[in-house]
């Protein structure tokens, strides 16, 4: 399996900090990333993206916080293997409303119907892979 | 024909030949190293600019040669050299109106740290090897060394300088032999770990393709050096007059010198896809020199094609200038101050 790819965009009004573990966290939850997996290290990563060394190990750190990597001096970054903890039903609520806030806008600025239920379906068949 | 022009012609007409080739493989979307775009190279105005160039350069060789006969030293390789660069920098200057932004998305695979190959390995441990076997023969045999031992030898492989002998003189080879080593091998971990691995995903495995070709390729070179240093370093015990073997050996390296850079550049292969190599113009000088502390990246992929260069801004690379230096006034000082 090829390893997966991150894109950082400089033009984008996202921090690269957010970018960068956005991405990661995203393949960790689609299973690109699987327990026990190595992350390159924050050195090599920053060289690869052309980003700071501060940048990438920002990112670092707030996965790290977040329970999604571990981090030790020394030895190379790995994705965690997490629990699974139920989400509050506030949580939930807010899951719902930002999703049908997404689905609006999308569809405001022109998106077929048809093209956002396709990508629902990929995104929801890659989360049950 | 004397010996001095023996021995310059094919340097003269191999350079001549890469700084001709070096338009002719333009990076991708890069033309005389300005990020100009992929097509700009075929367009009438890229393909007038390499006419000029290439006229430039073939001048250059030109005038190089109808020196040789008129002087002894290197005078026709600096003139060739010289006409080389204004060519270069003519060409430069004529296509930087044409340069265009480079990439502002950047990717990079989220895999671990890769390994050192031991194609690699194998040829810096043996070169590392002999140096040190040398050393040893050399401590062991000291006695058995002439009292005037060879600092210097000619093309010939005759020695033409001698000094008298001391345990630091007696060892110069081998500290040198040891000083290349460290720069060859700083040079060639420095490719395998220290170069950015971003870049489009279809250009990913041909950049990782060359990085282990040209790691591989430093690391027999620097065992054929290190092979050299620790037979001169030790052949003041066979004889204090000539190089043994010395017919065939020199002619050799020479060739082996010089076909090891035009064979990279036969090798390189262009990467599809992607304008530019994601660093920025301005921190190029002359297309040349990287110079950017922005960048963490040790090395970048030369813009002239082919190969690697140091990032000037990353302390590393002033590691390697002073390893540059000691191995430029080592011997000046300990020959002088005999």
């Amino acid at each position: 399996m090829q390893p997966p790819a991150i894109a950082i965009d400089l033009t984008s009004p996202e921090a690269v900090v957010r970018q960068l573990a956005r991405q990661i966290r995203q393949f960790i939850v689609e299973g690109h990333l699987s327990p026990g997996d190595e992350l390159p290290g924050v050195r090599r990563l920053a060289m690869d993206l052309g980003i700071h060394f501060n940048t990438a190990a920002e990112a670092y750190r707030q996965l790290a916080s977040d329970g999604w990597i571990e981090v030790n001096h020394g030895r190379a970054a790995r994705v965690r293997k997490r629990e699974h903890v139920p989400a509050a039903e506030e949580t939930v609520q807010r899951w719902s409303e930002r999703l049908r806030a997404l689905i609006a806008d999308t569809r405001a600025e022109g998106v077929p119907v048809r093209r956002i239920r396709r990508d629902l379906k990929l995104a929801l068949e890659d989360l049950e892979r | 024909m004397n010996a001095n022009m023996l021995a310059l012609l094919p340097a003269l007409v191999i350079t001549a030949v890469i700084l001709d080739l070096l338009p002719r493989r333009p990076r991708r979307g890069l033309y005389f190293g300005i990020t100009t775009g992929e097509s700009f190279a075929r367009s009438d105005e890229g393909l007038g600019i390499a006419r000029r160039y290439r006229l430039m350069v073939w001048a250059g060789a030109v005038l190089a040669l109808l020196l040789l006969p008129l002087t002894h030293g290197a005078l026709p390789v600096f003139a060739q050299m010289a006409v080389g660069a204004f060519a270069w920098l003519h060409a430069r200057r004529r296509a930087a109106p044409h340069a265009v932004q480079p990439p502002m998305v950047r990717t990079a695979v989220l895999e671990a740290e890769p390994s050192t190959p031991a194609s690699v390995l194998v040829p810096l441990v043996l070169a590392l090897a002999m140096l040190a076997a040398s050393g040893i023969v050399l401590y062991l045999n000291y006695h058995a060394l002439p009292e005037r031992i060879p600092t210097h030898y000619g093309i010939s492989g005759q020695a033409d300088a001698f000094h008298a002998k001391t345990p630091v003189l007696t060892a110069m080879p081998v500290v040198i032999g040891l000083l290349i080593w460290l720069l060859m091998a700083m040079n060639v971990f420095g490719i395998i770990h220290g170069t950015s691995r971003g870049g489009a995903p279809e250009t990913r495995l041909a950049r990782e393709a060359q990085r282990a070709y040209f790691a591989r390729l430093l690391a027999w070179l620097e065992l054929a050096i290190g092979g050299l240093f620790a037979y001169i370093a030790v052949s003041p015990i066979v004889s204090a007059q000539r190089l043994a073997g010395s017919g065939w050996i020199m002619p050799a390296l020479t060739v082996l010198l010089l076909i090891g850079p035009v064979w990279a550049v036969l090798r390189w292969k262009e990467q599809a896809g992607g304008a530019g190599d994601d660093t920025p113009d301005a921190c190029w000088v002359g297309g040349l020199f990287y110079w950017n502390s922005g960048d963490p990246a040790l090395m970048v992929e030369r813009r002239d094609g082919v190969g690697y260069t140091l990032n000037f801004a990353h302390p590393f690379a002033w590691a390697q200038g002073l390893l540059v230096l000691a191995l430029v006034a080592l011997p000046l000082v300990i020959y002088s101050a005999r």
